[in-house]
């Protein structure tokens, strides 16, 4: 692996299947900026999960919208 | 200057977006606040204040540098009458200036930096919007400064050779750069002295000057020199004078020198200053004349009051030889001045066992009154202002103010960065280390991932102030994005190497007017390895660390004879590259796997 390249595949083999994997969880990262695309989960119950996203992103706006200057 | 008003904004609409985003994922632990601190506060000692009449001050101190220890370009002798009905300052100025270049130098440049004040048509005005952090010009919030005469020593009128500039952006309605081309050009090694006669009208207090009721806060007051840099100064490759106008986001660049001031005010009122007073102040009818002393400095600040609530105390630390702190408190927050002397020692004491020796004789505190905060968050050389006394009982703000400012008396006011053009070097340093004085001595460490979760348009940190699109982005740059540069810089060196790379950046370029690239040399020679690299993304470069999992697939596997799922996770980079990127993988069983993804460091040979 090389940091230089744009993209890494990572290959894990195991008992089990990887359910969702975090990038730097503990913060060592000082320069990361956008945390939200740091983490990926595999299986989610899609109608909840979709519903819930879109409400949570309407919230994100309304809050911003309120308070950003 | 501190940048309080955004950060705490922005903070608390970032903890609603990663709250909403710990909701989607289900996964993210709760970010740890860190608004109150949790050990090693200051404890409340409501010491009923000793108000001792400053006018007990012990006798005027000799100065205590022998040996300069600055350059020593600019002399300037001044005497200031402040009218406190109309707000308005009469001043006169013998200036001397030494070519410190090795051609003959024709033409002076003075910042009148008042005259930002002057109309909405200035070029400070006309960026800022009249609005600087929370702050709001105000109706009454014009100002201005008028040269009134200049003069040779010989007597010769040179007015008429007096013209304003605008080099930056042509604006001929801003008059904040004063060009004055002198009868007789100034040899190298030579000098000229100058005779000035100037008008400061007050603003009511705005972007960083101005008064509130009585209280008058004289920053940028008197017409000031620019800098002259010879060849080699940051990286100049022809000598000459660095010349901008003042700018709705950016803050200053002087050259060392002498600062001898009389400041005369109503008899009532009480004077902080820049330097140390040479004499007891003298009452003479309804006016009080202080004389003030400074050498080694850039700049000179000063602000009066007739309700300054004064205190001051002798403090020593082994790298600080003597220094006394001079605190002028405002009446309702009395009861406080424990808690601003305690962050001033604990900084003094922290900066100079890691940096290198406070100098300096005296370090001034002024808290301005309710009101007047568009004068406070402040720092000039030996004087900074706090936040105004509007809360009686504020949190850690008031320290952490104090600390910030402070830190500012090492890499603004000795190390001296050219604000305009490279106020990281300022703003980032003296962020980064008061982040660390908090932390170790108040237990109140900065939520750093959060903080760089509003950085939202990342841009390079080496660029003039004023080239960044708005005052949010100057901020979150200068200010937030260079305090995490030298900590992801921390983070790969260690703590120790950090410390010697700053020490010695400091030790080798005080009052000495460093680039980046003299802070990168610094940073190379310590840790004997490269850092193009890295400062080409985040400094010169406007990158920030942007990692994704772009996906994660899994199918079932044989190996040797056994069953096992092969889990195959991408990983995009969108951003800087990282030294080493941990990636967290959990699987369906409860166990976790991490891999690191790392980057090899070039090494100096
Ligand atoms: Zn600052």
């Amino acid at each position: 692996m090389d940091g230089q390249d744009a993209q890494v595949q990572l290959k894990v083999q195991e008992k089990a299947p990887v359910d969702w994997a975090a990038i730097d969880p503990h913060h060592t990262l000082v320069l990361e900026n956008r945390h939200i695309n740091n983490f990926l989960k595999t299986t989610v119950d899609t109608k909840w999960s979709v519903r819930w996203n879109l409400g949570l992103t309407k919230l994100i706006e309304i809050v911003l919208n309120g308070v950003a200057w | 200057m501190t940048m309080r008003k955004i950060r705490f904004r922005r903070y608390a609409t970032w903890l609603i977006v990663l709250a909403a985003a710990a909701i989607i994922s289900g996964v993210w632990k709760a970010e740890q606040q860190n608004h109150q601190p949790a050990v090693g506060t200051e404890p409340y000692l409501t010491v009923q204040g000793n108000t001792a009449n400053e006018m007990a001050t012990p006798a005027p101190e000799i100065p205590q540098t022998p040996e300069p220890l600055s350059q020593r370009v600019v002399e300037y002798h001044m005497s200031v009458t402040l009218d406190a009905t109309k707000m308005r300052l009469q001043g006169s100025q013998n200036l001397t200036w030494k070519n410190p270049g090795t051609v003959p130098v024709k033409e002076l440049y003075f910042h009148l930096y008042p005259n930002a004040f002057e109309s909405k048509q200035s070029t400070f005005m006309k960026e800022s919007g009249g609005q600087l952090r929370n702050d709001k010009a105000k109706a009454d919030s014009f100002g201005h400064m008028r040269v009134l005469s200049v003069k040779t020593v010989q007597g010769d009128d040179l007015l008429s050779r007096m013209s304003f500039v605008q080099p930056d952006d042509g604006n001929k309605n801003d008059h904040t750069l004063m060009k004055l081309v002198l009868p007789t050009a100034v040899l190298p090694g030579e000098q000229v002295t100058l005779l000035t006669q100037f008008e400061v009208a007050m603003p009511a207090a705005f972007a960083r000057m101005g008064y509130v009721g009585d209280y008058v806060m004289a920053g940028q007051w008197y017409p000031k020199l620019a800098v002259y840099e010879p060849k080699g100064v940051r990286g100049r490759t022809e000598e000459g004078w660095n010349l901008h106008q003042y700018h709705g986001n950016s803050e200053f660049y002087a050259d060392f020198g002498i600062f001898d001031v009389v400041i005369k005010v109503p008899a009532g009122d009480i004077v902080a200053a820049t330097g140390f007073p040479t004499q007891q102040p003298v009452v003479s009818g309804d006016v009080k004349t202080y004389h003030f002393y400074a050498d080694d400095v850039h700049d000179f600040a000063w602000a009066a009051s007739p309700h300054f609530v004064y205190h001051e105390e002798p403090f020593s630390a082994p790298n600080v030889p003597g220094v006394k702190i001079k605190l002028y408190l405002d009446p309702k927050q009395q009861d406080l001045k424990d808690r601003y002397l305690a962050a001033a020692k604990k900084s003094l004491t922290r900066y100079s066992q890691w940096y290198g020796e406070y100098p300096y004789s005296t370090l001034s505190i002024v808290v301005p009154p309710p009101g007047g905060n568009g004068t406070g968050g402040m720092e000039y050389p030996t004087l900074i202002t706090a936040w105004d006394a509007t809360e009686a009982n504020p949190g850690l703000d008031l320290e952490r103010v104090v600390v910030h400012e402070i830190g500012h008396q090492y890499w603004y006011g000795m190390v001296a960065s050219n604000e305009f053009e490279e106020a990281w070097l300022d703003e980032g340093f003296t962020s980064y280390s008061e982040d660390r004085v908090m932390a170790e001595e108040y237990g109140n460490a900065s939520n750093l991932p959060i903080e760089a979760s509003y950085i939202t348009d990342p841009a390079a940190l080496r660029q003039n102030a004023w080239d960044y699109n708005t005052r949010g982005e100057y901020a979150d740059n200068v200010y937030t994005k260079a305090k995490l540069a030298l900590t992801a810089i921390e983070r790969q060196v260690g703590a120790q190497t950090m410390n010697k790379v700053l020490r010695t950046y400091f030790q080798r370029w005080k009052f000495r007017h460093p680039s980046t690239e003299d802070f990168q040399k610094v940073l190379q020679d310590v840790t004997k390895a490269d850092w193009a690299t890295f400062f080409d993304q985040y400094v010169y470069g406007g990158l920030m660390v942007d990692y994704s999992i772009e996906s994660i697939h899994s199918q079932p596997v044989t190996v040797d004879g056994k069953p096992l799922v092969e889990s195959t996770i991408v990983v995009q980079k969108h951003g800087g590259t990282a030294g080493t990127v941990p990636i967290e993988m959990h699987l369906s069983d409860g166990s976790t796997v991490v891999r690191m993804w790392t980057v090899r460091m070039r090494r100096c040979s």
